[in-house]
């Protein structure tokens, strides 16, 4: 082993450097705010991530949440409803008023980071141009 | 005073529980997509899907555990009258394991995916791989002469493991957690890693029992074999990018992860197939059940390679990522891969007689889980291409729509998971029953 301490040592410096890269200039999109903050402590509490998925990571009894809030025919209303009331296979988790209201903000707030989803957002974009515009 | 006699066997039959149990819960989640009311208040699946989780996990990681154990046991000369330090290890991760699966039965969350259980939990975790690194290592250094791979791969996988659980955490500092797209690629990040820690381990333990069945110390000493570490380890540290195509991170993580790939799992197939090569009849008989066992998972290896290597194209990715897609892949690497060779590994060091006929449960296990599992995999692939065409752009349906759809696919998925459970509760059982009477190896 001792002939591959060089190997070691570039692959371990490498990795290094990778993780410092992948904690800074490797990311980016907007800070959390107070209310989202909260919201995400209610995702997490209520382990809405055994059956949602954000960004691919999670269950899948339950749809993708990443773009709830902007999908065309969904939107914050819709994410609303499921929760106060849930379905047969969602449980309704008794949340406030507050919390719901803190839990949507927070899915808000991943889905204007989403901007690989560009493809619906544009299409969604689209859609509330034309209605804007007709209803001129 | 708490005192265990044989560490590798008091956790291989911690293990072995854990997979029976893990199982169990496993196929009633799977009952859960196709009867959504079922056990709606006593286990609903928000709870039943981390317990899974986390009873398959300690699997893996208690039997991986045990075959290290089994190791210092055997080959390093350890003193029954010096292991204060092992019971409270296995103490401590037994008490930790426990912890963890009450807080998640009574619904006690606090974390995130694969973690939910409450923050604090994560220290005793953390403390317990600290001192197995601590204990490995104090007698590891008693090996004369250059280290064999599996040793480089046990304490890689040890160390990676505090590292990548540590990293796992980052999520409270507010740099880290407050801002979704850096939070969900370095969580990508460390679990990426943990899952490329615990590989370590078995593969190190695949290594280890291969060299003591073929009696050739080269097979863990070989050029060809530090090759295949270090790309293991290149692996660990960058492929996890992959999981982040579909995330705005940046385009050099997903580059690096795509040009690495799934190189390593191609690598170990290569080594294991000229292995089994070299071993003559006489061997494979003498341990025939370990070498079935290391035979399936070198089947799964390819198999899952091909999958592996096609959900890592970009333009697939795309699609297939959060879909059943990636499901199959760690299902496939769990039970196909990583399960084979721990049961193999628990086969070698539990059993003295390894004819097929003088264990007749656990060669009925092993046929039916490699009967059900090819099934139960070519469902999940089915039902990921499914919500694949689903997710497409442009595509209207409901959510509700497509999982109806699903259904008939479903009961495949279900009966297919019902074969797979009782073939591993089966095997081990045969082998808990061998654990428990004392009748292996290293009695």
């Amino acid at each position: 082993m001792n002939q591959y301490r060089w190997v070691l040592a570039v692959i371990l410096l490498s990795a290094l450097l990778f993780s410092f890269y992948t904690y800074t200039a490797g990311t980016r999109g907007a800070a959390i705010n107070r209310e989202a903050a909260i919201g995400k402590i209610i995702f997490q509490n209520k382990n809405c991530i055994a059956c949602h998925q954000l960004y691919g990571l999670g269950g899948f009894m339950g749809p993708d949440l990443t773009y709830v809030c902007f999908e065309p025919g969904k939107g914050k209303e819709y994410a609303r409803s499921f929760i106060t009331n849930g379905t047969e296979k969602m449980p309704d988790f008794i949340l406030s008023k507050e919390e719901t209201g803190c839990l949507i903000a927070y899915l808000e707030y991943v889905g204007s980071t989403a901007s690989t989803y560009n493809t619906s957002a544009s299409l969604w974009e689209e859609e509330r141009f034309l209605s804007n515009v007709q209803d001129k | 005073m708490f005192r265990i006699n044989n560490t590798g066997h008091a956790l291989a039959k911690v293990a072995l529980f854990f997979l029976m149990a893990g199982v169990l819960v496993g196929f009633l989640s799977s009952l859960q997509y196709l009867f959504p009311g079922l056990l709606n208040h006593q286990l609903p699946f928000y709870i039943s899907r981390p317990l899974h989780v986390h009873l398959v996990l300690n699997w893996i990681l208690a039997a991986a555990l045990a075959c290290i154990y089994f190791f210092i046991s055997r080959f390093t000369g350890t003193q029954n009258n010096k292991k204060t330090l092992q019971n409270f290890h296995v103490l401590l991760f037994g008490v930790t394991a426990v912890l963890i699966l009450i807080n998640i039965s009574i619904g006690n969350f606090e974390g995130r995916e694969y973690f939910e259980y409450p923050v604090w939990l994560g220290i005793p975790v953390l403390l317990t791989w600290l001192l197995f690194l601590y204990i490995f290592l104090r007698h590891s250094v008693k090996i004369k002469g250059p280290w064999p791979v599996y040793l480089w791969m046990w304490t890689t996988g040890i160390i990676s493991f505090v590292v990548a659980y540590s990293e796992s955490f980052l999520w409270l500092i507010p740099w880290f957690g407050g801002n979704a797209v850096r939070d969900i690629t370095v969580q990508w990040k460390s679990l990426g890693a943990l899952v490329g820690s615990w590989n370590m381990l078995i593969y190190g333990t695949a290594f280890f029992v291969m060299e003591k069945i073929n009696g050739n110390k080269e097979t863990a000493r070989s050029r060809i074999t530090f090759f295949f570490y270090f790309l293991g380890l290149i692996n660990l540290l960058f492929n996890w990018g992959h999981h982040t195509y579909i995330v705005p991170a940046s385009s050099v993580i997903k580059n690096t992860a795509f040009i690495i790939s799934m190189t390593e799992l191609l690598i170990l197939g290569n080594i294991m197939l000229n292995w089994r090569i070299t071993l003559s009849n006489a061997v494979k008989n003498k341990h025939l059940i370990s070498v079935w066992f290391f035979t399936a998972a070198d089947i799964w290896i390819f198999l899952n390679l091909i999958l592996a290597i096609l959900i890592s194209v970009p333009a697939i990715n795309y699609y297939t990522h959060g879909t059943y897609i990636t499901v199959a892949h760690a299902m496939g690497a769990t039970i196909g891969i990583n399960t084979m060779i721990l049961l193999a590994a628990l086969s070698f060091f539990l059993l003295k007689d390894q004819s097929p006929h003088g264990n007749r449960w656990l060669a009925f296990g092993f046929r039916s889980v490699n009967f059900a599992l090819p099934v139960f995999w070519a469902v999940i692939i089915f039902l990921g291409i499914h919500r694949a065409l689903h997710l497409q752009p442009g595509n209207t349906s409901k959510f509700y729509i497509m999982m109806n759809e699903a259904l008939p696919v479903m009961k495949w998925f279900a009966v297919s998971g019902f074969v797979l459970m009782a073939g591993l509760i089966i095997a081990a059982m045969a082998l808990m029953n061998k654990a428990i009477t004392g009748t292996g190896h290293d009695e």
